[in-house]
């Protein structure tokens, strides 16, 4: 445990004294992950589907807010569906304008969970999103983990209609539009993930505000199990068929990656509890301090139990 | 000292952002924005409507009872911009009082350490 806690300060150390640089690659890695991940979906507009531009794009917002990348990210999306038609290009481009408006306003600072989320989807780990939001996130950051479901569900779904959609060339376009919005307002599987993601973040996130002890591991075996459970009852509810080994393994998966979250954001020892009591002008403080679990890496040791040298 | 140097470089710049107005300025400010937000996203989603079905309402709009459908759409109008305007409201007095809160916090840290150098330079 000793040796963990060491890596963690490490990291700590290392972070604090390159969080310029470290920022702006993460911002770089993120953001060209998911360009690679839009184009490699989708890809219909050849001219966007090229290296350069995602790298010109990314290394751009390596150094521009995060929030911009989502922006980009939105406009990849809106350009792809517009090569393939433009019935899609205005359900999707209308879906991200309402996104902006309305949610945007309430949590601007969980904009990578809108990004992350359709990520985690990619990599094979959703269920990991709502434990990992919930634990360093707000309660309001399900609206964030719910757009980005609904963004991943809503790419995948104009991939799987876009022969459809180009074979549709005689109707007429209220009737692909017809079409287009009806399969993304039909697609059950998209609601059952926003229901059950939104229940498992509300009930982390409520649960690790609490300060009884190991409020975090109750927070993070709670949310699990409301997200199995959320899972099964509304997808029971809606009619829709679920693989119940993909989902225990999802949730294992996602239980191990909020224990490493947990340890990296709260980690205390709970045996060194004190209550201390005190007061100023205005209040009475009756406080509970919990202790982090810390230890100082062995350079730090060194460089402050030097000498320190005075000029005659 | 270094949680009040973190404070003033990170959420502290926010909370005196914050505090500079009163309480009900920036929580009117905040809904009204809202307000206009859910206004052009009611007209955008209206328009969206209109679209989808828009065979069925060429061909009901001379039967239509017009006055009950203005009605009807106002209503659902102030129900879209009251929920969010309401929602606003709620989530933006919580962030003034909690900035607030924090600033105040600070405060009494930085008197503390002021009271401190005074009794050591003494």
């Amino acid at each position: 445990m000793e040796y963990l806690i060491l890596i963690k300060e490490n990291i700590r150390i290392f972070y604090s004294r390159y969080e310029g640089y470290i920022t702006a690659v993460l911002k770089f890695a993120l953001c060209f992950v998911v360009l690679v991940l839009i184009n490699g979906k989708m890809g219909y507009m050849k001219r966007l589907d090229s290296m350069p531009v995602v790298l010109i794009v990314s290394l751009l917002c390596s150094f521009l807010p995060a929030n911009l990348i989502v922006f980009f990210s939105a406009v990849f999306v809106v350009l792809h569906t517009y090569a393939l038609s433009l019935e899609c290009a205005v359900v999707m481009g209308a879906l991200f304008f309402l996104m902006f408006l309305l949610y945007y306003r309430y949590s601007p600072k969980d904009t990578p969970a809108v990004l992350l989320t359709p990520v985690s989807f990619a990599m094979g780990i959703p269920y990991a999103m709502p434990i990992v939001y919930g634990l360093v996130g707000t309660i309001l950051s399900f609206l964030s983990v719910s757009c980005g479901v609904i963004a991943y569900y809503m790419v995948e779904y104009i991939n799987s209609i876009a022969d459809t959609v180009q074979g549709m060339a005689d109707d007429t376009t209220v009737a692909r539009f017809r079409f287009v919005v009806d399969g993304i307002l039909h697609n059950k599987e998209m609601v059952v993930m926003v229901v059950s993601f939104t229940a498992a973040l509300v009930v982390v996130s409520l649960i690790r505000h609490f300060s009884f002890p190991h409020s975090w591991d109750v927070a993070l075996a709670s949310g699990i199990l409301v997200d199995m459970i959320a899972v099964v009852v509304t997808s029971s509810v809606l009619g829709v068929k679920v693989n119940l080994a993909g989902l225990f393994l999802g949730n294992i998966i996602a239980a191990l990656i909020g224990i490493v979250v947990r340890f990296f954001v709260f980690s205390v020892d709970y045996t060194r509890t004190e209550r201390v009591q005190f007061e100023d002008d205005e209040y009475y403080y009756y406080v509970k301090a919990v202790p982090k679990n810390t230890i100082q890496p062995r350079e730090t040791r060194e460089e402050n139990s030097k000498p320190v040298k005075i000029r005659d | 000292m270094t949680r009040m140097a973190s404070f003033e470089a990170n959420e502290g710049k926010q909370a005196i952002r914050i505090c500079n107005f009163f309480r009900s300025d920036y929580v009117t400010l905040h809904v009204v924005r809202s307000a206009v937000s859910a206004t052009i996203a009611f007209f955008l989603l209206g328009g969206l409507y209109i679209y989808y079905n828009v065979d069925m309402l060429l061909q009901e709009i001379y039967s239509m009872d017009l006055i009950e459908t203005g009605r009807t759409l106002v209503t659902a109008y102030i129900i879209f911009v009251g929920t969010f305007a309401l929602i606003s409201y709620v989530v933006y007095s919580f962030r003034y009082d909690r900035a607030r809160k924090s600033l105040k916090d600070y405060n009494n840290a930085l008197r503390i350490l002021s009271e401190m150098a005074d009794s050591e330079h003494r």
